[in-house]
């Protein structure tokens, strides 16, 4: 018995080796815990944020014109690691409101500067970059901080999953994790839509790629716009619904076929100092341009084939407005 | 008369029944300690020096290589094909030094089960960074391909930025996990320096106190009983007093070049504590610059502002504005505010002006590194080994004074059965 005792005693003091557990990895600063209530917002004026100031044909006098953009967001605007050069559906955009600015020396005079999202709004108003074009959904909360023009495409949230995934629905995801972009809007919009996600954010979103990749969550959610770059980067992934048609067929537009995965409108603009309304309106000039002569639809065509919009989002402007009213 | 008698007996015999166990006990302790001191000695001495020397050694290695390999790592993304070939060369080297160095230290683990885990948790994680570096090298390379045509490069874009997302995720776990366990491996060895140091002494001291002890209470015993029998000395106490007495010379011959190895080895330690700091040093460098590679990847997580603040913390800019601190500020921030990433971009990559005062840095590190690395080696041979035969002297010279005690003491008590 007292052997039997200390026999125990000493292999329970005894520190065998034990191989140490293999940490996974994730990406850095994900995070699979999220606050359960939603950030709180500030006060937001009452506004349509599909409104704009009048366009205006007046060029404004400019160097150059500095675009805060993306160099990692396939489709809307990335860096092609092969030639350097910036490319994309904003990247055309901006170089067509270049080409009216500055003529045939547009290309020499318009400057990419990669600003990451977040710092958009400071470099606009400490005067680095004149035009922001990073997909940016335009808000009644961004509309008291920067002044945006009309809207260059309509676009709203959904999911991608892993194409061996069985989800179809986004109820089929109740009680999985979904992953956002850190400081988006996606975050809040996936815990309200009331079906028991379960939301984890990444730093960026396309680190949520990588967490998709490696069974970490279960979809991602963001623009569509963007998720179809996200798709681009890893060919196993498929958004939901699997089929873009609707009963009846046809593309699959949200504020038309309620049946389709867009669960938020995101109207998309670039964004200006406030004060900088002469260049604000003469974007907005161009944009109405392209929208008319077909360039917008061809630009489309080249970057966004497959993004399921009704073309050229309409111009809303605000009547005789000068000033940027928030 | 006859309870006298019976209470003087009792008494005696209690007495000398204590005497025998205090013989006992004190000569058992002195063997025990003897034998603790003997382990001690020979662990703090040349064997314990010699080991940390070469563990943290390659510890630090280890360390540097891992922080060269995200360095190099990191600048894939950014690079074209002749710089990508020599980063690649890079990263490779820095990976097979630290798997030759894990294998080193591996054989270097004496069945120390804390040294074999920090080993194993490298050992384990190293390949899932490998796995991260090479799934990002595969998706990032056909963007690259000079060869490919305009549709195959623009198919391409979408995984070569992933392949970015898997590099930064790649460094990132590098500076989570690997890292901290390297730099554990290299702290532990100065920890069980000390702790050998500390454990040398402190038996050292208990074994010359239960010496003094056991021989002053042989002689006490021996004072006491030849009170009692007309002076006549006790033979078996006597021996065993000189046998412990023997066993004392022994441990002072044993303890002779402790003061030397004490100094040696506090100095050892002293270059152990400067060589971490200086790991240290380095491996923030390291940092800085696969930061930058990052931030110009668009990976980074940091604003430009604060990328520059983490620079400049992690380069040490603010203890010496070296040439590296004012290229960051000429050749990457202010480049990239203006617009010209492709010039910040040539900057970082080898050949840049921001590579080459990085390139000065990190000889100058990896210079004092090896001398300090040279000098602890060169320490370590000099701590002098203590004689290895104490534990086992102690023991035997124990049991024969025991024996010897037992002998002397054993017909007195007859006597008073």
């Amino acid at each position: 018995m007292a052997l039997a005792a200390l026999a125990l005693a000493v292999s329970g003091c005894a520190t065998p080796y034990q191989p140490p557990p293999v940490t996974e990895p994730t990406p850095e600063g994900a995070l699979f815990t999220v606050p359960q209530e939603p950030s709180p917002t500030r006060d937001e004026p009452d506004c349509d944020p599909r409104y704009s100031l009048p366009p205006s044909a007046v060029r404004p006098r400019l160097d150059r014109l500095r675009v805060g953009v993306s160099q990692s967001t396939p489709r809307m605007s990335f860096r092609n690691p092969r030639t350097g050069e910036f490319e994309g559906f904003e990247i055309d955009l901006v170089r067509e409101v270049a080409k009216a600015l500055f003529g045939p020396r547009a290309r020499q005079r318009v400057v990419f500067v990669t600003v990451p999202f977040s710092e958009g709004v400071r470099r606009l108003n400490d005067g680095t970059i004149d035009l922001f074009a990073q997909s940016m959904t335009t808000t009644c909360r961004r509309a008291t901080e920067i002044a945006y023009s009309s809207n260059y495409l309509d676009t709203g949230q959904t999911m991608l999953v892993r194409a061996g995934s069985p989800y179809r629905r986004v109820e089929d995801l109740r009680g999985k994790r979904v992953c956002s972009g850190a400081s988006t809007v996606s975050v809040d919009h996936v815990r309200q839509l009331g079906v028991g996600l379960v939301p984890v954010v990444a730093a960026v979103t396309s680190d949520c790629l990588l967490m998709l990749e490696q069974g970490q969550a279960e979809a991602v959610s963001s623009d569509e716009n963007i998720l179809i770059g996200l798709k681009e980067m890893s060919a196993d992934t498929r958004l939901l619904p699997d089929t873009a048609s609707p009963p009846g067929g046809g593309r699959c537009v949200w504020n038309i076929h309620p049946e389709c995965s867009w669960f938020s409108d995101e109207p998309h603009g670039f964004a200006f100092r406030k004060g900088d309304t002469q260049l604000l309106r003469f974007t907005n000039h161009v944009l109405d341009e392209i929208r008319a002569n077909g360039r917008w639809k061809a630009i489309h065509d080249t970057w966004l084939p497959d993004h399921p919009d009704k073309g050229p989002p309409p111009a809303h402007y605000l009547k005789n407005a000068t000033a940027w009213p928030y | 008369m006859t309870t006298e008698v019976g209470h003087i007996v009792r008494h005696t015999r209690t007495r000398l029944l204590l005497y025998m166990i205090f013989t006992a006990t004190t000569l058992f302790g002195v063997g025990v300690t003897g034998t603790l001191t003997d382990n001690a000695l020979q662990r703090a001495g040349g064997e314990q020096a010699d080991m940390a020397a070469r563990l943290s050694d390659d510890a630090q290695v280890i360390y540097q290589s891992l922080a060269k390999a995200d360095t190099s790592a990191t600048g894939h993304f950014l690079a074209g094909p002749s710089a990508r070939a020599t980063l690649r060369g890079r990263y490779d080297e820095a990976i097979d030094r630290i798997r030759e160095r894990l294998a080193d230290a591996g054989g270097l683990t004496g069945g120390d089960v804390s040294r074999a885990t920090n080993l194993a948790e490298l050992a384990l994680q190293l390949p899932v960074y490998t796995d991260l570096v090479d799934r990002a090298e595969k998706l990032i390379a056909p963007a690259k391909d000079e060869t490919a045509g305009p549709e195959e490069v623009r198919k391409a874009v979408g995984p070569a930025l992933l392949g970015a997302s898997y590099l930064h995720e790649a460094s990132s776990y590098l500076r989570t996990v690997l890292l901290p366990a390297a730099r554990r491996l290299q702290s532990d060895e100065t920890d069980n320096l000390r702790d050998a140091k500390g454990t040398a002494l402190w038996t050292s001291v208990a074994h010359l106190v239960l010496l003094l002890v056991t021989i002053g209470g042989l002689v006490l015993i021996q004072w006491s009983l030849a009170r009692r029998t007309r002076r006549v000395l006790n033979l078996g106490l006597l021996g065993a007093t000189v046998l412990v007495a023997v066993v004392l010379g022994a441990t002072g011959w044993s303890l002779r070049n402790w003061p030397q190895t004490d100094r040696q080895l506090g100095a050892i330690e002293t270059l152990l504590t400067d060589q971490g700091k200086l790991v240290d040093t380095e491996r923030a460098a390291l940092t800085a610059y696969a930061d930058t590679h990052l931030l110009l990847g668009g990976t980074s997580p940091f604003n430009w502002e604060q990328s520059l603040r983490n620079f400049r913390q992690n380069a040490r800019c603010a203890q010496r504005e070296t040439v590296w601190c004012k290229s960051y500020t000429t050749s990457i921030h202010r480049e990239l505010i203006a617009g010209n990433n492709d010039g910040a971009v040539a900057a970082a990559l080898p050949g840049g002006s921001f590579a080459g005062a990085f390139e000065a840095v990190d000889r100058d590190n990896t210079a004092k590194l090896e001398e300090g690395a040279r000098q602890i080696r060169l320490l370590a041979v000099r701590v002098p080994s203590a004689p290895s035969r104490l534990g086992s002297l102690s023991v035997a010279l124990c049991c024969c004074a025991a024996v010897a005690a037992g002998l002397g003491l054993w017909p007195r008590i007859r006597r008073y059965l």
